[in-house]
């Protein structure tokens, strides 16, 4: 039955794993962190709650996963900000072949993003998931999220703007 | 607001990643073999204690005669005070005249004639029941003989001439001498095993009684006597042969136990080593033993 189920759970939310976990940590190496994902969900099956969505639970664990691998490094609390704001979307070779321009201007500005609205724009504006769903990932309400997501999205813009992207122009 | 919805959508149109294929059949594929692994210790765990507590309860219980110690003392080999001849028994109480000393499991001749020497109270002693019985660690118990007590050849306070019934087994056995239904003394001995043998001949000397490293002139019996020599192969225990050589036909008897004739056959073997070995006597082989 468990297997089955991560199995299932594997074919129907490796995508959003997998996207969730490259735009998280910005890189394109995140096979173990997935695999890892899914042994962690197996293996915590019992305390999986099926009032709350699969997917949900899935990225909760991939985002606390990487949260704890830094921690664990004992370099989060220095880089934190560094990291997830600077090195980890700095785009690679490989992404820049995948991403066209236009997307490579957003991209980069997602990344100066503070972390928590980088983490908003990843679950509700590109993984397109409700505030509800990202206000479990993140422990927060729904309405604070609704907030983040709005600055997030001023944000963005202000500093495509500012790169002289026009961003109404398309 | 058209602003960020423009946004949204870009944000919405942002590549979607998944892994490749082969990515994904191998991460299945460890997914399937870390929930295996897993798995088997919940389910077989409980299995495995109930087989092992099982597998020793069994051992306990199969085992258990083997723990069972004789309260005698070993039998020692001591010279007869007023003779030249050695006697296997409780110096002082009693001796066993038996070949070397020394008793083989299934074996007749050993035990057919055998003077037992009794010391103590003669008045006790003398024209009175008695009994020898034998018990190995299996707790497997015979009589081995029973009769009359005469009175004494030389020193000795007692004597009999009796036949024992021959040992079912090699290992230790407690004999314990019964005068009047008391036990008058006891003592342990260890039997070899059986003689090696083939359907038709017969070691007629334990492998553990013959040296190491000299040509020993061994005997063999048979109930056959068509040949004057027979070729005999000395094998190790992997079955190659250290040794062939020839036995030749040296004498005949009348079995005493109405066998008919026992023919006998001589010849020379030498053991370099202890170890497991078979012997191939006249192209019948015997069982492995040791010496």
């Amino acid at each position: 039955m468990e297997k089955s189920l991560i199995e299932e759970w594997f074919e129907l939310y490796e995508q959003d794993i997998t996207s969730f976990l490259i735009y998280y940590t910005g890189s394109m190496e995140i096979e173990d962190l997935v695999q890892e994902t899914f042994l962690r969900a197996w293996s915590k099956i019992n305390k999986y709650k099926e009032s709350s969505h699969p997917k949900t639970w899935l990225i909760s664990i991939a985002r606390n996963m990487v949260i704890d691998r830094y921690r664990r490094n004992r370099v989060w609390s220095k880089i934190r900000h560094t990291l997830l704001q600077e090195q980890n979307f700095s785009i690679s070779t490989e992404q820049h072949i995948i991403l066209n321009q236009e997307n490579s201007h957003l991209y980069n500005a997602i990344s100066q993003l503070p972390s928590k609205y980088k983490e908003v724009i990843i679950l509700k504006g590109i993984l397109e998931m409700s505030s509800k769903e990202v206000s479990h990932v993140m422990k927060s309400n729904e309405n604070n999220i609704n907030v983040i997501y709005h600055r997030s999205l001023k944000k963005i813009k202000t500093l495509l703007e500012k790169e002289g992207y026009e961003y109404g122009g398309l | 607001m058209e602003d960020y919805k423009e946004l949204q959508n870009r944000l919405k149109n942002l590549p979607k990643y998944s892994l490749e294929n082969e990515q994904k059949e191998k991460l299945l594929y460890t997914l399937r073999a870390k929930q295996n692994i897993v798995k088997k210790p919940v389910l077989l765990k409980p299995i495995f204690t109930i087989v092992a507590i099982c597998s020793i309860l069994l051992l306990l219980l199969l085992t258990h005669e083997d723990y069972y110690k004789f309260s005698a003392q070993q039998g020692t080999v001591f010279t007869l005070p007023d003779r030249d001849q050695e006697v296997l028994g409780v110096e002082g109480r009693i001796g066993i005249l038996v070949f070397n000393e020394q008793f083989v499991a299934e074996d007749k001749r050993r035990v057919s004639k055998m003077m037992l020497y009794f010391w103590g109270d003669e008045h006790a002693l003398v024209d009175k029941k008695f009994r020898v019985e034998a018990e190995n660690i299996k707790r497997e118990k015979i009589v081995l003989t029973e009769g009359v007590l005469s009175s004494g050849l030389y020193s000795e306070d007692a004597h009999t001439l009796a036949r024992f019934v021959p040992f079912p087994s090699e290992g230790e056995w407690q004999l314990s001498f019964y005068v009047e239904d008391v036990l008058f003394e006891a003592f342990t001995v260890n039997v070899f095993p059986p003689f090696p043998k083939t359907e038709n001949y017969a070691l007629v000397d334990s492998p553990k009684e013959i040296p190491i490293g000299e040509a020993y002139e061994v005997y063999l019996q048979s109930t056959l006597g068509e040949k004057e020599i027979i070729e005999v192969k000395l094998l190790d225990n992997k079955g190659r042969v250290v040794e062939t050589t020839v036995f030749k036909q040296d004498s005949s008897v009348i079995d005493g136990g109405g066998g008919g004739i026992i023919y006998y056959y001589k010849g020379n073997l030498t053991w370099k080593d202890h170890g497991m070995w078979k012997l191939l006597i006249d192209g019948e082989q015997t069982g492995i033993f040791e010496n």
